[in-house]
């Protein structure tokens, strides 16, 4: 969905519209999971955020000024500080793997078993990343912002967006690169 | 001006840095598939949410109670709230059907003392017997899904089948707190129930002007159904403590938080009972 039509789906979410509610998530839902699951451990608490993050979005749509922040910098915004409260409260995670193969119906063992891996080297190099990074990768690849939106949100240039994002994919590349082949070496040993 | 070209370098550049970062979207999506039926699940939760941030009828004391306690609620216990709102906030509006058999004023009183009980049970609700909340479900379902039918029918007595709902929804509320996932899909299937007969019914302000039926102006609700902190707690983009209350899975007193939440005219006869007189449409 283009900007303009967001927008127009936003005002009349503000007015109450339980369709344009739905569409709204029907764009956005995946995005915030996916940005979610990469910064929690349990399905549930997936689950729960997600839900959490979308109520205090159309609680706070009445606030939303469209000439701001443009709303997908806007929801992401929400979205990042109530990952942020839960992390603050919540310690128990549990494993998010389960999940995410029954997610994966169609693959066999031993491609669940490479995702699995691929997915813990996923995460402990962008939690190797500095925060700045660590942003704007799960911006940019797990909500699926623009370089505009990342620039306006993390109140940045564009320039310096693009950089820290070029700079972060280059220490992901050799990371999950060493990663995964240290990772392999030691099943195979 | 004249700006300057991009040099080949630079060109081969910007291909390559592309399509790593190509290669490094495909492996997360590969790495972290979105769960298709937990999108879905929570699509129906947040739409049957949103019908209480955003109701289309006026605020009802049931419904502003339930949407104080939303925010600090568990997820399945939201979903209970949701439904027990729902019935009453479907409950309430028949108030406003043009039906001969309804006598709104009193019908009202009725609801805010449901809502006050409503308060109380919420606040005592213990550990839940999945079983009979599935077949107390059904029950409840096959009740909405009579009304919705009979909304339909002339001389009905929409009040005494209202008044069944209502007591389905105590009942409901007093016997668990807890959503087992099997019960999940028929909790959403009431909450469609309820959205459709809430659709169908007359929104309250275009046949209720009348003060004693509606307690406050169901256009411009007063400072009662906005109180402030409390129910959007911090700001827009900081969402206060009061969002994160310790425990969810264990309302502590904050979520019960005494005389506030318990509507004034609720406890009182409204002018017109008093008099013995019922203003209708």
């Amino acid at each position: 969905m283009h900007e303009t039509d967001i927008d127009r789906t936003v005002a009349r979410a503000k007015l109450g519209d339980p369709t344009a509610i739905g569409e709204l998530y029907d764009v956005f839902g995946q995005r915030v999971y996916r940005f979610v699951i990469v910064r929690v451990r349990s399905a549930a608490d997936a689950e729960d955020l997600l839900q959490r993050i979308f109520l205090k979005v159309i609680e706070s749509l009445p606030r939303y000024e469209q000439r701001g922040l443009p709303f997908a910098a806007w929801l992401f915004r929400i979205a990042r500080n109530t990952v942020i409260d839960h992390d603050r409260t919540r310690r128990d995670h549990a494993s998010l793997d389960a999940s995410l193969e029954r997610a994966d119906g169609r693959r066999g063992p031993e491609e669940l078993a490479e995702v699995a891996l691929e997915r813990a080297a996923l995460r402990s190099a962008i939690e190797r990343l500095t925060q700045e990074q660590r942003d704007v990768v799960t911006y940019r690849f797990f909500a699926g912002l623009s370089t505009r939106e990342i620039a306006l949100l993390m109140d940045r240039q564009e320039g310096a967006i693009r950089a820290l994002q070029f700079r972060a994919i280059q220490t992901l590349r050799e990371t999950i690169g060493n990663d995964v082949e240290f990772a392999a070496s030691e099943s195979r040993a | 001006m004249i700006r300057s070209l991009p040099t080949p370098r630079f060109l081969l550049q910007q291909l390559i840095h592309r399509r790593i970062e190509g290669e490094f979207a495909q492996r997360i999506e590969r790495a972290f598939p979105t769960d298709a039926p937990t999108i879905a699940r929570v699509r129906a939760q947040i739409l049957a949410q949103a019908q209480l941030v955003h109701p289309t009828s006026a605020p009802l004391p049931a419904q502003r109670l339930v949407r104080r306690n939303l925010p600090r609620a568990t997820t399945s216990f939201a979903v209970l709230a949701i439904v027990v709102a729902g019935g009453l906030a479907a409950t309430a509006a028949l108030t406003s059907h043009p039906a001969p058999s309804i006598q709104p004023a009193a019908f009202v009183l009725d609801m805010d003392r449901s809502a006050a009980s409503l308060q109380d049970v919420l606040a005592t609700a213990g550990a839940g017997d999945s079983a009979v909340l599935g077949t107390s479900l059904t029950t409840y379902q096959a009740n909405l899904r009579k009304l919705r039918a009979d909304l339909g029918l002339p001389g009905v007595d929409l009040v005494a089948a209202a008044s069944g709902i209502r007591a389905q929804s105590l009942a409901l509320a007093s016997i668990s707190n807890q959503v087992s996932a099997a019960n999940l899909n028929l909790f959403q299937s009431v909450t469609a129930d309820l959205n459709a007969i809430i659709a169908v019914l007359p929104a309250p302000t275009d046949n209720h002007p009348g003060p004693s039926a509606h307690p406050g102006s169901s256009d411009h609700p007063g400072p009662s159904d906005h109180p402030g902190q409390s129910a959007h707690p911090g700001t827009t983009d900081h969402p206060g403590p009061s969002d994160h209350a310790g425990n969810s899975d264990h309302p502590g007193p904050s979520d019960h938080p005494g005389n506030s939440n318990h509507p004034k005219p609720s406890h009182k006869p409204l002018p017109s009972q008093a008099n013995g007189k019922a203003k209708g449409p």
